[in-house]
């Protein structure tokens, strides 16, 4: 695999754990649910930071292991687009979803996770089509 | 599954033939991951052009040589 597709898988990663995590919270599952959108805020910022810290930690430590792979790989660009196809139908209906609830009672709070909700759709989306494509064939 | 392609290749056996080059030594020499080099030998994907013509160029043969169409 390249550098680059598993910085992105790790991404993707993190991104659905952190998002599980906020919802978990929010549900009372583990954590507490967030007090206000200020403390939403830094939380989700938070995670932005350890996403990134993440990513760099895997991309040195592949950069390190991995000297010899290819900068990029067609077979692996296929299957990137394929599974951007499929992440962006997911994204699309959810965000279709939350429209259609738009107008009715829904807290900001509410609101808020139902998004997140969304993107760890999305980007479950995107890691199990990424699996399905490369390992089944393109 | 997906649906495999109707292209036939010799990409193992003229690996082997060719002192017994190894996945990774073939992926370096065309550009490509060793798992895509798995992939192609295992028919579960066909290469681009370019990198068809980079195989058929390292083991030295024509394209024909080394991929064909099924049922052929």
């Amino acid at each position: 695999m390249t550098m680059n597709f598993r910085i992105d898988v790790t991404a993707s990663t993190c991104s659905l754990l952190a998002g599980l995590i906020h919802i978990g919270a929010y549900q009372g599952w583990w954590w507490t649910p967030p007090s206000s959108g200020t403390d939403l805020f830094w939380r989700l910022g938070g995670s932005v930071v350890l996403i990134v810290i993440a990513v760099i930690i895997v991309a040195t430590v592949v950069r390190a292991s991995n000297a010899d792979a290819p900068e990029r790989d067609e077979r692996e660009t296929q299957a990137g687009l394929k599974a951007a196809y499929n992440t962006a139908m997911a994204f699309s209906g959810g965000v279709t979803l939350l429209l259609i609830y738009a107008f009715t009672p829904l807290s900001p709070m509410l609101l808020a996770h139902s998004l997140i909700g969304v993107i760890c759709l999305a980007e479950l989306t995107r890691l199990s089509s990424l699996l399905y494509y490369l390992n089944r064939g393109l | 599954m997906a649906k495999r392609p109707p292209i036939t290749n010799r990409v193992r056996e003229l690996r082997e033939a060719h002192d017994q080059m190894s996945q990774s030594a073939l992926a370096k020499e065309i550009g490509v991951t060793r798992q895509t080099v798995i992939a192609i030998e295992q028919g579960k994907y066909s290469p681009s052009l370019e990198s068809a013509f980079r195989i058929a160029r390292v083991f030295g043969v024509g394209l024909e040589d080394v991929f064909g169409w099924e049922g052929d």
